[in-house]
């Protein structure tokens, strides 16, 4: 019995050590470990929350995505879905509340615990910003979409990164080619894909820094491709250990991952 | 409130025989687990009212990975019915809760209160108790949250007054 015992204990430390993985990317060979809104899905502190992102950083993390929205009265917002409805104690869309009434928004989806709704600007103030990376995953869900909300959107954007100097410490993520073309290439802009061969075909239409897609929808050859056309990969969706072992021998360059702890951990 | 009338019955019932009992939960209304005493306030016959309070942590350490608990409270005063060995229990209740967040760039502590129901199977065996409960929280939110829980209970001696 105790020889199962030791063999279990030995198991077990030796899953949670450095291992060693020979990368080969275009981040200097080095993958870099993001937060997926903070610790990830399934966590206590909900996603993209300021509590999950302060305990995502107290690890060794080079940094942390969250979900960007805007505000009636154009504050940066951090939140995930279209609605609020699910998650919160309010109902319909950021863009239709001013800053000082999301302030009085807070999450519900854990018992017995609130956690509020905060603007990015609250993250930058509470963190020592130039020590990590950030990833702006670009939600819009607007009353009207306009070239004029696209481009309030980028310019609270660019104020935020000059304000902070992050620009080179941001990577920006969005579904629409628009937007990523009104913030100009000295921004680090990253098209989020749905396919790999559409998405491909879009950064390299546009010269965007690279592609952000799930794990499950690229394979690695298809990161292999993307870096020799000078894109990277950001890949999401590692909600197990499984999932970013499997995203690592990928050689991505970033992996968003819901497996905070773990992550940190096995990769330097 | 549910202090109170655990107070008076508690005065009211001291010279009388009282079931008094240290409860651990899995799952159940602290969330993932808890300690909990349960004290008979009334018997008679087949029925009872009982009151339960304990006290439970999602969390030990803080998102600064300090030692720094979530504490859950949750009290509930319980109607019971059946016979000696089984039991149906029924009973409401809130519980306070206590964690850290960020406000200002500072940590503090915020409170919140629930409410609850909780409907329990209970199996007296020996010095030994088993319920297995359904649990609903009605959050501040107006969503209900359904929930499980099993506990493991040891009968202390009736009162020390007998």
């Amino acid at each position: 019995m105790s020889k199962f015992i030791s063999l279990y204990l030995i198991v077990f430390l030796l899953s949670c050590q450095k291992k060693e993985f020979e990368i080969n990317n275009l981040s200097n060979n080095k993958i870099e470990k993001f937060g997926h809104g903070g610790m990830g899905i399934g966590n206590t502190y909900p996603l993209n929350s300021l509590e999950s992102m302060k305990a995502c950083l107290s690890y060794d993390m080079d940094g942390t995505e969250f979900d960007v929205q805007m505000t009636k009265d154009s504050v940066l917002v951090v939140f995930h879905d279209e609605t609020l409805d699910s998650k919160t104690n309010f109902k319909g869309k950021i863009n239709s509340y001013t800053w000082d009434e999301i302030s009085q928004v807070y999450y519900s989806i854990t018992p017995h615990l609130k956690y509020k709704l905060i603007r990015v600007l609250d993250l930058f103030e509470t963190i020592d910003v130039s020590k990590y990376k950030f990833s702006f995953d670009v939600k819009m869900y607007p009353e009207t979409y306009s070239l004029a909300y696209l481009n309030c959107f980028v310019n609270q954007i660019k104020l935020m990164a000059n304000s902070y100097d992050l620009i080179d410490k941001i990577y920006i993520e969005s579904q629409d080619s628009v937007f990523l073309n009104l913030m100009d290439s000295s921004y680090n802009r990253f098209f989020y894909a749905q396919n790999f061969e559409v998405g491909l075909e879009i950064c390299k239409k546009f010269k965007y820094t690279g592609i952000t897609i799930s794990n499950d929808k690229i394979t690695k050859k298809q990161v292999l491709i993307a870096h020799q056309e000078g894109l990277k990969v950001i890949t999401w969706n590692t909600h197990s250990r499984k999932k970013n072992l499997e995203a690592i021998e990928k050689n991505v360059d970033v992996i968003e991952t819901d497996k905070v702890k773990y992550l940190s951990k096995i990769i330097d | 409130m549910l202090y109170f009338v655990f107070m008076i019955s508690s005065h009211v019932f001291a010279q009388e025989k009282l079931n008094r009992s240290i409860q651990l939960d899995l799952g159940g209304l602290g969330g993932y687990a808890g300690v909990f005493y349960e004290q008979n306030l009334i018997q008679k016959q087949h029925i009872g009212f009982n009151f339960r309070s304990g006290f439970s942590s999602y969390k030990l350490l803080d998102f600064e990975r300090k030692f720094n608990p979530i504490l859950i409270i949750p009290s509930t005063l319980l109607g019971v019915i059946g016979s000696k060995k089984y039991k149906f229990e029924y009973g409401f209740g809130t519980s306070l809760s206590f964690f850290p967040v960020i406000e200002n760039n500072k940590k503090i502590r915020e409170h919140q209160f629930s409410v609850h129901q909780i409907l329990s199977f209970r199996i007296d065996e020996n010095r030994f108790l088993y319920k297995f409960s359904f649990i609903v929280h009605h959050e501040e939110t107006k969503k209900i949250r359904p929930w499980f829980g099993f506990t493991v209970g040891y009968r202390l001696k009736n009162n020390i007054n007998e």
